[in-house]
């Protein structure tokens, strides 16, 4: 019920704001009321990681919008919409309440997987931003999205050495050739080629904009297409 | 390229009986005994892989050579050190690809896995802890036995033991009707380099980040 309230609430911030940080609150409290159940990280399972998405993506939202003027109101029912989906999933999704098995008993899995959501929260960002900017015209998002899209790059590059160590530790190799290694490699080379384009002359702005959205594209299938329809170490 | 090479991998790779045993030998071999209609793509990337890696290191080489004025010399050592660690990281999946290796063997309780000459270890038994019907922690006490030597040790998931460059992996583990233990023998002679390269990824990167998020002129 109270994800349930919590979607509802972030659809209808799109008309009132404050419903925003109340829909935050809520969330946030039930993520934490789940953890301390559960006594472990509730990031297991699509219901889990959906939710600690969504909470992670207005998190990230709220500093964002101090550098925003004209974008910021579009900007946030963007993020409303986009939350309000992960939300929504989320209430048609069961909870994993079972204790964690030994081999996801680790700090490295926990540095892993915290990692992975908030890059993916960042890139979400960026993607809603640049969407924004281009829709209306706004290209001076520019400089914001790839400062948004560096830092998720940060992020997710830790994810995935924390993920090779707890590989290394809890399989003998640091390495797998699965679907969910190709896709997280096809994420991570997607925004190298995004830093290293902007480099180049004429391809910051509209471009270097629409790539920074398409990426995305390939965020969520590495996420929610790899552990819904491959079989994967990743699987959910 | 390299980008949909991996796209066309992605899709393919699930579909494909072949990879279910990519990980179980040395990638290099495995691609020798895989029909090329299967791991073409693989076996382009690879080609792409080390032309992007000479392009670096020439780059790299090049943009450190030219490196004249103080100005913004950290931010242009951050980028460089980045590159530096993708090289390594790419030399440890190199030395993985031509000499990983990964053995299995089921122990049951009370037996004896002979590691090497003067090695073997003996599967003593196995200690775990339940919640509400689920193992929440488990490990396996093995002896030691190094020649002479006689040591208990215990490996757990997360926790194997290193003996000689190998790695001993608690892989599985059934209680009944017999208590046994699926081990695993590893070996991953790329792994220090790669450990190398993500260390200098890390500290280039936060580098870089740091410096370019307080850069207005972006």
């Amino acid at each position: 019920m109270i994800v349930l309230a919590t979607a509802l609430l972030y659809l209808a911030s799109i008309f009132y704001y404050p419903l925003f940080l109340i829909a935050l609150s809520l969330q946030g409290s039930y993520i934490l009321w789940r953890g301390l159940s559960l006594e472990r990280l509730p990031l297991v399972g699509v219901h889990d990681t959906l939710l600690f998405l969504s909470f992670s993506t207005v998190l990230f939202s709220l500093p964002i919008t101090k550098f925003l003027n004209r974008e910021k109101r579009p900007f946030l029912q963007a993020v409303a919409l986009l939350v309000f989906a992960f939300s929504g999933a989320s209430v048609l999704s069961p909870a994993v309440n079972t204790p964690l098995p030994p081999v996801l008993r680790t700090y490295w899995f926990e540095l892993h997987v915290v990692l992975s959501f908030l890059s993916y929260a960042l890139f979400g960002l960026a993607a809603v931003l640049g969407a924004v900017g281009l829709l209306k015209n706004f290209t001076e998002v520019e400089p914001i999205q790839y400062r948004i899209i560096l830092t998720g790059y940060l992020l997710f590059s830790l994810s995935m050495i924390f993920g090779g160590i707890w590989a290394y530790l809890a399989w003998g190799t640091y390495w797998l050739w699965t679907p969910k290694e190709i896709w997280t490699t096809l994420l991570w080379l997607t925004y190298t080629l995004y830093l290293h384009f902007r480099l180049m002359q004429g391809w910051k702005g509209r471009v270097s904009i629409t790539i920074g959205v398409l990426g995305y594209a390939v965020v969520l299938f590495t996420y929610l297409g790899v552990g819904l329809l491959m079989k994967s170490s990743h699987s959910f | 390229m390299l980008l949909l090479l991996m796209l066309y991998g992605g899709f393919s790779m699930p579909s494909e009986e072949a990879f279910n045993s990519i990980n179980n030998t040395p990638l290099f071999k495995w691609l020798s005994e895989t029909p090329l209609h299967i791991s073409w793509w693989l076996w382009a990337s690879v080609v792409v892989i080390v032309l992007l890696v000479v392009n670096t290191i020439v780059c790299t080489a090049d943009a450190i050579i030219k490196i004249t004025t103080k100005t913004g010399l950290l931010l242009r050592i951050s980028a460089q050190i980045i590159h530096i660690s993708f090289c390594f990281l790419m030399l440890g999946h190199l030395l993985s690809s031509i000499g990983s290796y990964h053995a299995f063997f089921v122990i049951p309780k009370g037996g004896i896995l002979k590691v090497n000459e003067y090695t073997n270890i003996h599967f003593k038994e196995l200690q775990y802890k339940t919640l509400s019907g689920y193992i929440t922690d488990i490990q396996a006490i093995l002896l030691l036995n190094e020649g002479n030597k006689v040591q208990e040790k215990a490996i757990a998931p997360n926790r194997p033991l290193f003996l000689e460059g190998l790695g001993l992996y608690l892989k599985d583990f059934t209680l009944f009707p017999e208590e046994k233990i699926l081990i695993e023998l590893s070996h991953e002679p790329g792994a220090p380099w790669a450990l190398l390269g993500a260390i200098l990824f890390t500290g280039g990167t936060v580098s870089l980040v740091l410096l370019k998020l307080k850069d207005r002129r972006i």
